[in-house]
């Protein structure tokens, strides 16, 4: 064999072993594209098999702009907080808290907030049953669309006990049974466990899902308020393995001295 | 060997922008506001997360050499940008540029990187 082939031989070779391995870099199956080959994001929302809008993939947010403050878009002095809850969020937005909140923890963000982490999630679309795996510390969430009502007095928990309905084009969930210990955002709004969270997600587009999130948290508000977020779709590529607890180092800072 | 200064450039046509995606926790205890840039030699790399780590070897005024801390984003960020596990390897100099740790310990979150090859790449 000469050298020229030998060289061909080995470069072959290598991408054959290569192009699997590269899982990352996989194209997506089933999307549209244009004629250069890139996801057709402005393409028509997609349906699934049983007619439902189709909010499969692989989605992220395209900005910290809601993690750093869920309330972003609202006005100076329309967010209707409770007087204990806004100063408790000035408190916290001076950083004196920075180690407290459970994400610097490496405990869950919470509902609505682990949307708005800057990992991807993919979302997986079943008939009566919505899954959604985040990247983000390795979490799940089951979004029951089975016709189930929301559990009487359940165990309070990170990411909270998901129920959801179709109305047009927008799946309806509903999310309660929260513990209280997370905070909306890295400002710090802050929950309780009186907190209702409904999320109305609608796929606008191929590439963009909307989420419109409705806060209802009595005890820490004086009346539900509304945010609406959108997710670009991440296509080409896969969820990593996130283990936060694998190499943290930040905390000894965050936490007082 | 160090040279730390503010700047807003590092390469040509490379601006230092944007506040930092992190999935993990804040950014306070790092000085974003005002970047600042070391230069050394690689000693580790830790390609983890929730964020990945380079230990860089500087040498100060006095010609003492100092370990810093450099952080870096999640993966699945650095994948984006390009960055595999091997990027950067021990020996390496590089330059980091980022937010210094207010504590004043040998510590940044960096926002981009000149590898020893001379590419500039996000992190």
């Amino acid at each position: 064999m000469s050298k020229s082939r030998l060289q061909n031989a080995v470069l072959l070779w290598a991408m054959c072993v290569s192009a699997p391995a590269q899982w990352l870099n996989l194209p997506t199956k089933g999307i549209p594209r244009t004629k250069d080959g890139k996801p057709d994001l402005a393409a028509p929302a997609p349906k699934a098999s049983n007619g439902k809008p189709d909010l499969s993939g692989i989605w992220e947010t395209p900005s910290p702009k809601y993690l750093a403050n869920i309330a972003a878009d609202i006005k100076p002095g329309e967010l209707p907080i409770q007087p204990w809850a806004e100063a408790l969020t000035k408190e916290r937005m001076t950083g004196s808290q920075a180690g407290e909140e459970s994400n610097a923890n490496c405990l869950p963000q919470g509902v609505p907030r682990i949307n708005a982490t800057p990992n991807p999630f993919k979302i997986l679309q079943y008939p009566d049953l919505v899954v959604i795996l985040y990247e983000a510390f390795n979490q799940w969430r089951q979004i029951f669309v089975d016709g189930r009502e929301l559990p009487q007095n359940p165990n309070p928990s990170w990411l909270g006990y998901s129920a959801g309905k179709w109305e047009g084009d927008t799946l309806v969930v509903d999310t309660i049974g929260f513990n209280g210990k997370t905070w909306l955002d890295q400002a710090g709004h802050p929950t309780t466990e009186a907190l209702h969270v409904t999320e109305r997600f609608r796929r606008r587009d191929m590439g963009h899902l909307e989420i419109r999130i409705t806060i209802d948290d009595p005890k820490a508000y004086t009346k539900p308020w509304t945010v609406t977020e959108v997710m670009q779709l991440v296509a080409d590529t896969e969820l990593l393995e996130f283990v936060c607890n694998e190499n943290e180092k930040d905390l000894v800072h965050l936490r007082k001295k | 060997m160090k040279s730390r200064r503010t700047f807003l450039m590092l390469g040509s046509g490379v601006v230092l922008t944007a506040l930092p995606m992190l999935a993990h926790h804040g950014t306070g205890m790092y000085d974003m506001a005002n970047p600042t840039t070391i230069t050394g030699v690689v000693q580790r790399f830790e390609w983890t997360n929730p964020h990945a780590y380079i230990y860089v070897e500087v040498k100060d005024e006095n010609g003492k050499a100092v370990e810093w801390a450099v952080e870096l984003m999640s993966l699945n960020h650095l994948k984006s940008y390009g960055w595999a596990r091997n990027t950067v390897q021990p020996g390496e100099t590089i330059s980091c540029t980022g937010g210094a740790a207010k504590s004043g310990s040998p510590a940044m979150l960096s926002s981009i990187i000149k590898l020893g090859d001379g590419r500039v790449i996000k992190s």
